[in-house]
């Protein structure tokens, strides 16, 4: 009898297993299909401009999938959007925002590791930490508060009128800072990783400990370094507030003068639109869906350039296994 | 010659390798600097709990017999003898002209003023003055803020009585989006925290490691790629509509803004509570497994009290990312600084309310910056919170 | 004599590892076995398909049958099982909760609430486990305050409280000193005569002491299962005779 029971009472528990396996498959599998659906409604909804009729004053236009593509000028006409300048615009700033952080990153990660005593890099890590919790509305302010100032001042050094700082230095400035701690963070953790016995052993052949920190440890921790970089440009694709509060947003052409000002993808989103339906609105998922594009394309190429980079490591490690 | 030449270039790239590293704590210093000699002015306790936008209130003042003559007076500082008050010109919230009453005699007629029904009204220093109206011996005369302390004064004392003295409680403070903010954070961590630890609990103790486990796991790493303007995008396409259709909100909304940010949260979470069940020892789930206990019964005895750190460090994790998120929230709860906030309107957080001061025409640094300063405190302790959490959960490592 | 466990043409493979090999073993009731071999043979996978702990790793393969009772084991619900053939670990692993709830946590998980019957069956199995004199009146506090010897004694209690009908020991002493490993074993003396213990063990003095039939594993395979008494004075095979004299293993 009891026997009974306590086999009834087990089978029970399985099948509250069962239905609790399920439940929690279910939330799990809904949780990754978010991205799936984030990827759709905006796909959907980013390409629907260039179908859809709307009514302008021009009578009933869709948005010209082309012009959109590769226009210099974001409104020019109520069913005419350029976004192409746009999107290099966007890429000189992530890319010179690049050019400044990422040396500094790389150095400050080398100065951390190999070269502060102990203390001195305890702080420092503390700082980078610090750094890359401040929320980007503080980094925003920063600009339009000091930044903008800085760059105002040194145009007018040279002369140059700016519309109260507001530039794409500033907003590379921002944006440089911004994306420090990121790439330094990654890049702190792959240099500590570096083998020791490379390093000595580079002591032993008679280099400098410098000369050991600039040929060895950076060589051996590029590939992790590397994946800071692709982390930061990620983030500095799509960061919006900050910039936003000191690009300008400019209407037409690509900004090279970085005194100019310039605009990005994701400050059209936030700042461009000034409707609240329509074609001027459902425009900004179009610009969302631009944004998705790059930013997929390129984390993809970068990949397979750091993978091309991890498979000569593995080439070399390979021959000097057979040479040995 | 060539170990000169090396030692001069070794000095230069070590030399550079100090100068970056000092860049960041130039940074650094440089923005708590700026935040806190813009905002310390600013930031008081008053301004945590008042309102943002000014309260009108509207006077009826009588002169009494007392003689206020023998004030101390202060330079820069305007008295009436006849209503035992000082003001003084200032600014508004907007930056335009104002006055503002800096002194109240003790006996002065304002301790007693009334209001058009009658009620008491307590008035008080820091207030500002829009208009008074005064009946003297020469018929009425009106003063407005254009006419400046000086001119008041003139006017106030050309009569016994104010039959209409509008005045307003200055505003700037940021009560509403202090409470958006709790309200926001309580409504996402109650949204995500249950849905991330379950999904955790699921891939590291139910899914078999296959395929399709990893898909999942990587399907979930991806939502942490997404910036997180697009997830205000979503707002609008998803949850903006989904609150208006359950409730009777229209538009943006806190509830939508929760909704958003618990997707975007849900791989911080997630991996956090998984690190965090990975670490404890595997024996745990095969000795409970061995007594017979089933695997339901294994998560919620063994597995989840242990892996009580790890939710907690999400929970902070999410908070910080909760304060300082804001472009995602521009959408999806609105730019509108309100006073009065409610689950279903829309609000601003404390990032937003920096974002609207500033994107305003007239930027109120001040306040940015005293928020800003509120924020940074709050970040930094999340930060040393998360700090004990791991320390704590160390010690119990060692002790095991 | 009444067998329980019979295991007939198993056959374990952990992906592409051969792991056991065609084994053929009848283990015998309420008597105390030793699987005995070098690291690596087997021994202990053989004794976590007892009780299906197995279960647990993705890759693994079984083919041939395993009678509990004469029932096949693959049909039983493993659960059930479990809570008949009980198990005690390499390494004492308590729950990090208190001494109490570690030997009650089986019974709550049958769904015993009755605090009588919970407190019974606890004292009652630590006493059977020569746990209970050192730990009443602490019984609150936590698990992995007591030390490594009584930690494994607590595990074994925690087995005992299930009321099994056979107990698994996997290398239950190696990560003790020699004289908690000698309480163990008085243990392990005082139990066999409630329960059948299968054990496994490195060390061959402690098969010898202890067990009644004695299984020698190598590569996967028994090479000899035979009393305990036999198998140490006369063994048949050379690889156990070498393996008992020490010339390898």
């Amino acid at each position: 009898m009891e026997k009974d029971n306590k086999l009834k009472r087990i089978e029970h528990k399985t099948l509250i297993d069962k239905m609790v396996k399920y439940a929690f498959l279910s939330i799990c599998v809904f949780c990754s299909l978010c991205v799936v659906f984030i990827a759709l409604f905006i796909f959907i909804k980013g390409i629907t401009p260039f179908f859809k009729k709307y009514e302008t004053s021009v009578g009933l236009k869709s948005v010209n999938f082309f012009k959109f593509i590769f226009g210099g000028t974001w409104f020019k006409s109520p069913n005419i959007y350029g976004a192409g300048y746009i999107v290099i615009n966007t890429l000189i700033v992530v890319i010179l925002s690049l050019l400044i952080s990422v040396p500094l990153s790389v150095l400050t990660a080398l100065f951390v590791v190999r070269i502060a005593p102990k203390k001195l890099s305890m702080i420092l890590s503390i700082v980078i930490e610090l750094l890359s919790g401040i929320p980007s509305i503080i980094y925003g302010l920063f600009g339009l508060g000091v930044l903008t100032k800085f760059v105002e001042g040194l145009g007018s050094i040279f002369g140059i009128q700016t519309a109260g700082g507001i530039s794409l230095l500033a907003t590379v400035l921002v944006l440089s800072i911004m994306i420090l701690p990121t790439i330094t963070t990654i890049a702190i953790t792959s240099i500590s990783s570096v083998n020791n016995s490379l390093i000595l052993g580079s002591l032993a052949l008679g280099a400098s400990p410098t000369q050991t920190n600039f040929k060895v440890v950076l060589i051996g921790a590029k590939s992790g370094i590397f994946s800071g970089i692709i982390l930061g440009i990620g983030r500095a694709l799509g960061e919006a507030t900050a910039i936003t509060m000191v690009c300008g947003n400019s209407g037409s052409g690509i900004s090279l003068n970085p005194f100019d000002i310039t605009r990005t993808l994701t400050s059209t989103m936030l700042q461009g639109i000034h409707e609240s339906s329509g074609m001027d609105y459902d425009i900004r998922f179009s610009i969302g869906l631009l944004l998705i594009v790059i930013i997929i394309v390129t984390n993809l190429s970068l990949n397979l350039i750091k993978n091309r980079i991890g498979n000569n490591d593995g080439n070399k490690k390979k021959n000097k296994r057979s040479a040995s | 010659m060539m170990e000169t030449k090396r030692k001069i270039k070794d000095l230069l790239a070590n030399g550079s390798t100090y100068l970056s590293a000092s860049i960041s704590l130039i940074v650094l210093l440089a923005i708590i600097l700026f935040v806190f000699i813009n905002g310390s002015k600013t930031l008081s306790f008053k301004m945590l709990t008042s309102p943002y936008y000014e309260t009108p209130y509207f006077a009826i003042v009588e002169a009494n017999d007392e003689d206020f003559s023998s004030i101390e007076e202060k330079e820069g500082v305007y008295y009436s003898y006849k209503y035992g008050i000082g003001i003084k010109d200032s600014k508004d919230l907007e930056k335009k002209d104002a006055v503002e009453i800096v002194y109240i005699d003790e006996k002065s007629p304002f301790n007693s003023a009334k209001s058009v029904d009658g009620k008491t009204l307590k008035i008080k220093v820091g207030q500002q003055i829009k208009r008074i109206q005064v009946k003297g011996e020469s018929g009425i005369k009106v003063a407005t803020t254009s006419s400046k302390a000086s001119g008041m004064i003139e006017v106030l004392d050309s009569g016994n009585y104010i039959n209409e003295f509008y005045y307003v409680d200055m505003g700037g403070g940021i009560r509403g989006s202090l409470l958006a903010t709790l309200m926001l954070v309580g409504l996402t961590l109650l949204i995500v925290i249950p849905i991330g630890v379950i999904s955790a609990i699921y891939l590291s103790l139910y899914a078999k490691d296959n395929k399709f486990t990893s898909l999942l796991r990587s399907l979930i790493d991806m939502i942490g790629g997404i910036p997180s303007i697009i997830f205000g995008l979503i707002s609008l396409i998803v949850f903006i509509p989904f609150v208006s259709k359950i409730s009777s909100s229209n538009g943006a909304s806190v509830l939508a803004g929760a909704f958003t940010l618990s997707i975007m949260l849900l791989p911080t979470v997630i991996r956090t509570t998984e690190e965090r069940i990975n670490a404890i020892p595997k024996t745990y789930k095969s000795a409970s497994l061995a007594l017979g206990a089933s695997l339901t019964q294994t998560a919620f005895k063994v597995i989840l009290p242990n892996a009580l750190p790890g939710i907690l460090t999400s929970i902070i994790l999410c908070i910080g990312r909760i304060i300082g998120e804001s472009a995602a929230l521009i959408f999806a709860m609105g730019t509108a600084i309100q006073d009065n906030v409610g689950i279903l309107q829309p609000a601003t957080t404390l990032a937003v309310h920096i974002w609207s001061v500033m994107t305003d025409e007239n930027p109120n640094f001040g306040l940015a910056c005293a928020i800003s300063i509120i924020i940074l405190v709050i970040v930094l302790m999340l930060n040393i919170l998360v700090k004990l959490v791991s320390l704590k959960f160390k010690k119990y490592e060692v002790k095991k | 004599m009444k067998e329980a466990f019979k295991i007939n043409n198993l056959d374990l493979s952990y992906g592409e590892k051969h792991v056991l090999k065609n084994i053929n073993i009848d283990l015998y009731k309420n008597k105390v076995t030793a699987f005995i071999g070098p690291s690596g043979c087997g021994k202990s996978t053989l004794l976590r398909c007892l009780n299906r702990m197995n279960d647990l790793i993705d890759d693994c393969h079984i083919t041939g049958t395993i009678l509990y009772d004469n029932k096949d084991i693959n049909q039983m619900n493993p659960m059930v099982l479990r809570t008949n053939v009980g198990m005690v670990f390499q390494n004492p692993n308590p729950f990090p909760m208190s001494i109490f709830e570690n030997v009650a946590y089986g019974l709550r998980c049958q769904g015993i609430r009755n605090k009588k019957i919970l407190h019974d069956i606890v004292v009652d199995s630590l006493k059977k486990a020569a746990l209970y004199e050192e730990v009443k009146d602490r019984l609150k506090d936590s698990a992995l305050s007591l030390s490594g010897g009584q930690q494994q004694r607590l595990c074994i209690a925690r087995a005992i409280a299930m009321h099994p009908d056979v107990i698994l020991m996997d290398e239950p002493t190696s990560a003790l000193d020699p004289i908690a490993t000698l309480k163990i074993e008085e243990l392990i003396d005082s139990l066999k005569n409630e329960f059948t213990i299968i054990i496994v063990t490195h060390n061959m003095q402690q098969a010898a002491r202890i067990s009644d039939y004695t299984a020698f594993f190598m590569l996967g395979e028994i090479v000899e299962y035979s009393l305990t008494e036999d198998l140490f004075k006369n063994p048949q095979q050379k690889k156990t005779e070498d393996y008992i004299t020490g010339r390898f293993g």
